[in-house]
């Protein structure tokens, strides 16, 4: 028999849009929580952009970073973000729920890998009205700042978004899979994800030198947006900006890898080999 | 016929920390080691409808998770489709269907034909291949008209059947039933059977079937294998087990004359009289019913005679309790 070539990337997103359609036809059957859940979203994120506005305002001196700096800071932490959760936040996050219940079992029966049907399991919807509302307010920052709209810039800016949403992703699946391990990792999740990342959400100039090299170098959640940032507002101050800006794209993709070989190692203990 | 499961020697260990220490000594953790399955062997035939039966925690889940791929043996050798399945996981997968009773593998929201469509895509069944299991299965297992509803508004009995018809439309070559039939009522416990049984002989499809229900094994089951604490205690055709279990076999006979204890015959263990009745119990190897119906014939006026068998059930208890 003639073996159609198989086009792994190809086949990927053909199986996700099938994905993806039963689930909006399924999600119609709750249109009214469907439609509050985007709207509560957009909601909440637009008024952490007000916020932005009003501490703009309100403070002096923010190591000169306006608002449409803190946009582009704070969109590209939540635009990436959004988007790898649309991917994998809600089945990483039900992985030990898919544990206790065995209904990882169900998995692995399946002829795909496990981390595809992870992704394939549930689009995360709700993650829509915030990348609408990032949208909107990246728009409008590069509207304002049209000085450093270049194709170089726009170039850049979708490499960096590519590396964000690889370095977002790989956080979420890397402590997923704490859930191999300990069955309780939510809390830990909270604080080393979540929290620390939220720092993010300001300039790290503003920050002790420790806590820079802290989230530079052991958890790098400032290659999601800030080192971008300074590379596309042109505040990098230094050789060494720049480079850890240009380094970005990759160090996410690095980070994925780094997360996937955790995960496989958590998959390998659950099957028992070894470990 | 080719083997489609050898196993030979096969064992899983479980680890487990005893918390036995009041407080707390570094160093002194203790861990014991479970056997869940305790060097097994078997093989089945392609073709061959194997029930697997056990008490609770005998292993049997086990044997099929490593079977199908999901844990790893601590010990032996087995061979799926003649890989070993835990490396060639996903390729096995692509012709072993699964029913684990109490796990669904229906999206709960979706309609059960939404499922079926996401289903093809994963197995990258063909569509001819699809069209035509599709409109059998459902026609078979009177599925059409609850077919567009949402799994989460079927009840088991609905469920269960588009269970078994999810687990069959890429035409697998290997069938792992783990309790199919627990909770439903014996219409649908027939249609489940009657269903595994037609694919067995339709497509000769290869069917390892857990249950409690004895039923099941009686009627979809030429072999059973019997496990408990991790070893196979018996594995034989059903009718062989059968016949060589020594114990209840029984000719009972109806007569309105009492029973006056006046026939001695080796092989027979007791003569039990009751209420215009009176039972032969025999050692089947010693002796054939026959020739104790013979015997009472000629000194009994009897109205009727009837051969008891031991059930499975009695077989299965008298194992369970060893």
């Amino acid at each position: 028999m003639r073996q159609r070539r198989e086009m792994p990337v190809r086949d990927f997103f053909s199986t996700y849009f099938v994905y993806i359609k039963t689930f909006f036809r399924s999600r119609a059957e709750y249109k009214t929580s469907f439609v509050l859940g985007m709207a509560s979203n957009f909601y909440c994120y637009l008024i952490t952009y007000m916020s932005y506005w009003v501490l703009v305002n309100g403070v002096d001196d923010l190591g000169g970073w306006d608002f449409s700096d803190l946009s582009i800071l704070y969109g590209l932490s939540l635009l990436t973000y959004a988007v790898s959760g649309m991917l994998v936040w809600y089945s990483v996050y039900a992985l030990e729920d898919l544990i206790i219940s065995g209904q990882l079992d169900i998995m692995l029966l399946r002829p795909q890998g496990l981390l595809r049907q992870m992704i394939f399991q549930r689009f995360g919807d709700t993650f829509l009205g915030q990348i609408v509302v990032t949208i909107i307010f990246l728009c409008a920052a590069f509207a304002a700042k049209t000085e450093i709209v270049s194709l170089q810039t726009g170039i850049y800016f979708v490499l960096a978004v590519i590396g964000g949403i690889f370095m977002q992703t790989g956080s979420m699946i890397l402590f997923g899979a704490f859930s191999f391990w300990t069955m309780k990792s939510g809390a830990l999740i909270d604080m080393l994800f979540y929290d620390l990342r939220g720092l993010t959400n300001y300039p790290l100039v503003l920050y002790p030198k420790a806590l820079r090299l802290f989230l530079t170098f052991v958890l790098p959640w400032a290659f999601i947006n800030y080192y971008p940032t300074l590379f596309i507002t042109g505040k990098s101050v230094n050789g060494y900006e720049t480079a850890l800006g240009l380094a970005a794209p990759f160090v996410g993709v690095l980070w994925f890898l780094l997360a996937m070989g955790v995960f496989r190692m958590g998959l390998r203990r659950y099957t028992g080999a070894g470990g | 016929m080719r083997n489609i499961i050898q196993v030979s020697n096969l064992s899983r260990n479980y680890t487990v920390a005893e918390k036995r220490a009041r407080r707390y000594r570094p160093g002194m953790s203790s861990h014991k080691t479970i056997y869940a399955v305790k060097n097994i062997s078997f093989e089945i035939r392609e073709g061959e409808t194997v029930g697997f039966i056990g008490p609770n925690g005998a292993g049997k889940s086990t044997t099929i998770k490593m079977l199908a791929g999901i844990l790893h043996p601590t010990e032996g050798d087995v061979e799926v489709l003649g890989r070993e399945p835990y490396k060639y996981r996903r390729e096995n997968a692509k012709q072993i269907g699964a029913i684990f009773g109490q796990k669904s593998q229906l999206w709960w929201d979706l309609p059960v034909i939404d499922t079926y469509t996401l289903l093809k895509k994963i197995y990258k069944i063909p569509d001819e291949t699809y069209d035509r299991n599709l409109e059998s299965y459902t026609e078979c297992l009177q599925m059409k008209e609850f077919l567009h509803q949402p799994v989460r508004q079927l009840s088991l009995g609905q469920r269960m059947r588009a269970e078994l018809c999810a687990a069959l439309l890429h035409d697998p070559a290997l069938l792992f039933l783990d309790e199919p039939t627990i909770g439903l009522d014996i219409v649908v416990k027939k249609q489940i059977r009657e269903m595994i049984r037609r694919i067995n002989q339709e497509r000769n499809t290869t069917i390892l079937l857990i249950t409690h229900d004895l039923r099941d094994i009686e009627e979809v089951c030429d072999r059973i294998i019997l496990i408990n604490h991790g070893e196979i205690i018996v594995d034989g055709e059903l009718q062989e087990v059968r016949k060589n279990f020594e114990g209840f076999h029984a000719v009972e006979f109806l007569c309105k004359m009492p029973f006056r204890e006046d026939i001695e015959l080796p092989g027979v263990e007791k003569w039990k009289a009751g209420e215009g009745s009176f039972t032969a119990f025999y050692r089947n190897e010693e002796i054939l019913p026959a020739k104790i119906i013979e015997t009472v014939l000629q000194s009994y006026l009897v109205e009727d005679i009837r051969i008891k068998e031991p059930t499975i059930e009695e077989i299965v208890e008298k194992y369970y309790r060893a």
